[in-house]
């Protein structure tokens, strides 16, 4: 399963990133209640096929802490290992203090000595998770946000140029 | 301090027969690219948009791997700089398994990346290890020695907001020097093999008072933005 992680972040911004998303199929969109949770959710659906994506409000990354972090990556985690490929839209907090150590693992310990993830809005992370074993780091990454940083579709036209 | 550390972009290390039959050696280089490959036209690329996505950020210091491929992605990258920037040459920076081979010597730079301002390394490496590194049996746990040694060296010369380019390999960097920056090496750690494509970037804050921020790991948007299906295969 591929888990798509998206942190919530304004309008502007939520397009860019829906529109980036737009290459990779989705099976769900999940998003936790957070302000702006619901409506980043909505710009990520806008790109994909409604009737094939479920779309709902996913308790489980609601108010996330250390310790819910921690239980969404048992159950939870693993009933949207049988979808296939899903994001989540979570605030950039949630994600850079608690899920995304969590994913990769980050002990407690260094915690403690103050590693931490950036907390960057509308930037996404993707990690593959195969049930029973942990994150497959071999194909992950983190708070990818080009998208973000192109100003206007005119720089989006000369870095495709670019690829020609 | 900020550190960016990059891979270098496809070398001909990977691609194809086919790919490769396509691309004739550099002559000056052809000796070496059996151990040390030069990059692939589609590397350049790779290169060049890592360049451009990095074009705001003014590096107060840029450092490369010596081998062919990592100097050849510095070079991409710092062509959209928008000041002169010199290009430091670490030998501790260079891949696992390549230890004491007989890679690109500095007297060819300036046939094989015109235009680029080269500091090669010097014995001992700035690092405080050897020049050229000694044939041993590497493990993970003498990569991390080597990341140590190449923090270490970065702490003592930058601090506060300054930014700095690393330019290495996969195993090196994912395996060794982004687990030191971030200090996630302990026994246990599930976290110590970072994945690295081709110009995947990483980055990691170290604060004054040795806080460790991942800001980005392997962001390779710059390779997907746009509809060239040759470059998104590669990276996702």
């Amino acid at each position: 399963m591929k888990l798509y992680i998206i942190t919530d972040c304004d309008a502007p911004a939520a397009d860019r990133t829906g529109r980036q998303m737009s290459r990779i199929k989705l099976d769900g969109v999940f998003y936790s209640s957070s302000r702006r949770g619901k409506a980043t959710a909505e710009s990520i659906l806008k790109y994909q096929n409604a009737d094939n994506c479920r779309f709902e409000l996913l308790e489980s990354i609601c108010s996330l802490d250390g310790e819910k972090a921690e239980a969404f990556m048992g159950a939870p985690a693993e009933s949207l290992l049988s979808m296939g490929t899903v994001a989540l839209v979570v605030p950039a907090e949630d994600f850079g203090q608690h899920l995304g150590p969590k994913i990769m693992h980050v002990s407690d310990r260094a915690l403690s000595e103050g590693v931490q993830f950036a907390a960057a809005e509308g930037t996404i992370s993707m990690f593959e998770l195969k049930k029973g074993e942990q994150v497959d780091s071999s194909n992950s990454f983190v708070n990818a946000s080009l998208h973000l940083k192109v100003s206007d579709i005119e720089a989006i036209k000369d870095l495709r140029l670019s690829c020609e | 301090m900020y550190v960016y550390v990059v891979r270098h972009g496809q070398s001909r290390g990977w691609p194809s027969d086919t790919e490769l039959q396509k691309e004739p050696f550099h002559p000056a280089g052809a000796k070496y690219e059996p151990i040390d490959p030069s990059l692939t036209r589609l590397g350049h690329r790779q290169a060049d948009l890592c360049g451009k996505f990095l074009a705001d950020i003014d590096f107060d210091a840029a450092f490369s791997g010596p081998l062919h491929r990592h100097i050849d992605t510095a070079k991409g990258i710092l062509q959209h700089q928008k000041t002169h920037k010199k290009l430091e040459i670490l030998s501790d920076l260079t891949e696992m398994g390549l230890e004491g081979c007989d890679i690109i010597p500095e007297e060819i730079y300036d046939v094989l990346f015109p235009g680029l301002d080269i500091l090669p390394c010097s014995d001992p490496s700035p690092t405080g290890g050897p020049k050229v590194l000694p044939q041993w049996d590497e493990k993970y746990s003498t990569l991390r020695v080597r990341a140590k040694r190449v923090v270490d060296y970065l702490r003592k010369r930058f601090s506060g907001s300054d930014r700095v380019l690393v330019v290495s390999s996969a195993l090196f960097g994912g395996a060794a020097l982004i687990p030191v920056l971030l200090e996630l090496t302990e026994e246990g750690n599930m976290v110590d093999f970072f994945d690295f494509q081709n110009t995947g970037i990483t980055m990691v804050e170290i604060t004054d008072d040795g806080k460790r921020i991942l800001h980005c790991a392997n962001d390779g948007s710059h390779l997907i933005l746009g509809d060239c299906e040759e470059l998104s295969r590669i990276t996702l």
